[in-house]
């Protein structure tokens, strides 16, 4: 069943739209995100379902009710910000219980819901303690289970881990996610952290310039992209995305990279017939640089040589920066002694690994 | 060469150490990268590099010069805050090209070198426009731009990255590197997380509490870490961390039973094995060292239940339910069981850390 509906959602400030056209569905108990850069207008979009903002066109339905000229507080929605919200000066217990106490809840359900939200968020030990002295990671939590205690039909997150360090932030997107799947929450989860993203979220809608480029779910939006962008802001290192044109030659096509001598043969003419229309034109071939393979020694399969620009050590594993002209192609491999920067080496592309974009659409082909 | 000398730096801030003996030395044309957790010391130190704190103690060499007193403006040593400041009335591009211009240079080259950097940065839409405008993240990257336009021969570099998406990070962390390697320019960059410090430094140095904990090339600290401490630090998915028990079974071999829920044997030195005997030891696993499989057992396999996936891209984080434990792992293929399903991880004996539950100190061989 459908919790929200987004309807083609359109939000202009002045002569800037913000959002334009934006339509999406999510399920009851699914953890949806919408990602992309700063300006994207996933926060707008989330403001809007909120009733922070009031779209310009579209509908939005929560739970089968047309919310859109609803204020806020009719909605059932609750938001969470990347500044927490938790009153610094009192209690744990008063920060989980305050949003029941505004809605006039007997005080003997308050206490029994508070224990309950504090076992599953592991602030049993805090509910004393003032909520201004704890530590970031329980300051999220509280504000989490602030938002979560008043049972909203769905709990909408904007950038919450923005502000907390790299290990804790590890570590929350993992509770988080359990937490969202042990209490069946819907969740609208808005990040420019791509990582993020994935490691939450049921379904992903990846946004650029107040559009959704594509919805689905994490492996979907890695493994199949349907437009540039897609590809270069989904997975980390990022995608080499190289410059080629598509030529034939003896009945064979081959991919000519840009400004370099670098032919890759990528199959017959006659089996590819996807490819028959693209003949000699400009394209964008994507290489994931976990799929780019390296040998120190030229064997068959392998098709050119490059020397090592620079090494980016990733625990173990590690980034390897290989130039192409004036361009780089990086490529991530297991840990090796065997590679240092200035090496010369032979690179191979496995040719089913290779995403083909149009030039000019940034379209994916094939 | 040894470029930077750093000798015993102590610095109290009244009853608090902020900083302890700290002693380390930069080469020339180095990046040398300062990883700790907030609260560790990192800015202090960087501060006192650039002259803008006294240490209480200890001694400073810049090119054999002792400079530990000599005022900031004298040390020829450029430094980006993790918000520097930016002249909010003026564009974009004045805010970058002002330290050219105070160097004088000509018209046409200062206008070439902001275009580069603006472009490098994916701000060239900032340019015409004052900083007022700028969201968080735009203010940074004016205010990074900005910095780096007029190669510092040393630049220290506190958080650099911090307030900046996550797709610019990476993107900006690869410049900066090779940026660093064009002009040889030797850098200190510090970071509160050790997959950055680790990714952009040819040495890294553990700043934890004060003190330096480790230093060494990344693939030292990463895959030889002191302590249980460092090992914990430097390790993001989290390190696993299980007890067990150690028992003799033959010469310079032990059979540890970890937490009951796995026996596993491991070779190691005679007098580890004399002082940890019948006792108990800490084990740290990460979460990349597990092999995951869906049929069992085999040797060294622990059956679980799958209780979450996480999509890292190609790779999946799992979390497995072992007993009472949740045991973290990292899955390289493509996983096709679902959450709740009987799953497998097999551990190998040499990738696997042991440490002293007391000290904390790692116990090798």
């Amino acid at each position: 069943m459908d919790k929200l509906i987004v309807e083609n959602l359109t939000k202009r400030f002045g002569d800037l739209v913000a959002v334009k056209n934006v339509s999406f569905n999510i399920k009851e108990g699914e953890f949806f995100s919408l990602l992309g850069p700063s300006g994207c207008g996933k926060t707008t979009t989330l403001r809007c379902i909120a009733g922070l903002e009031t779209p310009d066109e579209g509908r939005i339905i929560i739970k089968n009710r047309d919310v859109t000229r609803l204020p806020p507080q009719e909605r059932g929605v609750s938001l969470v910000f990347q500044e927490f919200a938790v009153f610094p000066h009192m209690t744990v217990y008063e920060n989980l219980a305050f949003g029941l106490k505004v809605r006039k809840t007997p005080k003997e359900e308050i206490k029994k819901k508070v224990l309950e939200i504090a076992e599953t968020l592991n602030l049993k030990e805090s509910l004393g303690k003032i909520a201004g002295r704890l530590g970031l990671s329980e300051k999220q939590r509280i504000a989490l289970g602030r938002s979560i205690i008043v049972e909203p039909e769905i709990l909408l997150l904007d950038e919450p881990l923005t502000l907390v360090d790299a290990k804790v932030k590890e570590a929350m997107r993992r509770e988080l996610r359990r937490l969202q799947r042990e209490l069946k929450i819907t969740i609208l989860y808005v990040t420019h952290d791509q990582l993020e993203a994935m490691m939450m979220s049921d379904r992903i809608a990846v946004m650029d310039a107040g559009r959704i480029l594509q919805i689905g779910t994490p492996t979907e939006i890695y493994e199949d992209p349907k437009k540039v962008f897609v590809a270069r802001f989904i997975g980390s290192p990022t995608i080499n995305l190289l410059e080629s044109k598509l030529i034939t030659e003896k009945d064979e096509y081959a991919l000519l990279i840009k400004d370099t001598e670098v032919k890759i043969h990528i199959g017959k003419a006659s089996e590819r017939n996807v490819l028959s229309k693209h003949s000699g034109r400009e394209l964008v071939a994507g290489i994931r640089p976990e799929d780019i393979n390296i040998s120190k020694e030229l064997e068959p399969g392998y098709h050119f040589s490059s020397t090592i620009e620079f090494i980016e050590m990733m625990g173990e594993r590690m980034e390897v920066y290989l130039k192409l002209n004036e361009e780089y192609i990086r490529a991530l491999t297991p840990l090796r002694t065997d590679l240092k920067e200035g090496d010369r080496v032979y690179v191979r592309i496995p040719l089913d690994k290779i995403l083909l974009f149009e030039a000019g659409t940034e379209e994916r082909i094939l | 060469m040894v470029y930077l000398e750093v000798k015993n730096i102590s610095k109290k801030f009244g009853e608090v150490t902020v900083l302890r003996n700290i002693s380390f030395e930069v080469n020339q044309g180095e990046i040398f990268a300062i990883a700790g957790p907030p609260g560790a010391g990192k800015t202090t130190l960087l501060k006192i590099l650039a002259g803008l704190i006294t240490p209480d103690e200890g001694i400073i060499y810049l090119e054999g010069r002792n400079i530990t007193g000599i005022p900031p403006s004298e040390r020829n040593i450029g430094m980006v805050f993790e918000m520097p400041p930016v002249y909010p009335d003026r564009t974009g591009f004045e805010n970058i090209a002002f330290p050219l211009r105070l160097q004088k240079l000509p018209k046409d080259h200062i206008e070439k070198r902001v275009y580069e950097i603006a472009e490098l940065l994916g701000i060239k839409h900032l340019l015409n426009r004052p900083p007022t405008t700028y969201s968080g993240g735009e203010y940074q990257r004016v205010a990074l731009a900005r910095a780096l336009v007029r190669n510092p021969s040393i630049l220290l570099l506190d958080e650099p990255l911090r307030n900046l998406d996550a797709k610019i990070q990476e993107s900006m962390r690869s410049w900066l590197k090779r940026l660093q390697r064009e002009l040889k320019t030797t850098v200190i960059y510090s970071t509160h997380d050790p997959l950055d410090a680790m990714a952009i430094g040819d040495r890294v140095s553990i700043l934890i509490g004060g003190s330096i904990k480790q230093l060494g090339s990344p693939t030292e600290v990463y895959s030889s870490p002191v302590s249980l401490e460092v090992a914990e630090y430097t390790s993001i998915p989290a390190l696993n961390i299980l007890k067990g028990k150690m028992r003799e079974v033959d010469q310079n071999l032990v059979e540890i039973d970890i937490n009951g829920i796995l026996k596993i044997r491991k070779k190691l030195i005679k007098p580890i094995i004399e002082e940890f005997r019948e006792k108990e030891i800490i084990i740290g696993i990460r979460p990349r060292e597990i092999d995951i499989s869906e049929v069992g057992p085999s040797e060294n396999t622990i059956a679980g239940k799958l209780v979450l996936v996480q999509t890292i891209g190609s790779e999946n984080l799992i979390t497995v339910e072992v007993d009472k434990y949740l045991i973290r792992a990292l899955s390289k293929k493509k996983l096709t069981l679902t959450e709740g399903s009987n799953i497998f991880l097999t551990l190998n004996p040499d990738r696997i850390y042991l440490f002293d539950p007391e000290t904390g100190a790692a116990l090798y061989f």
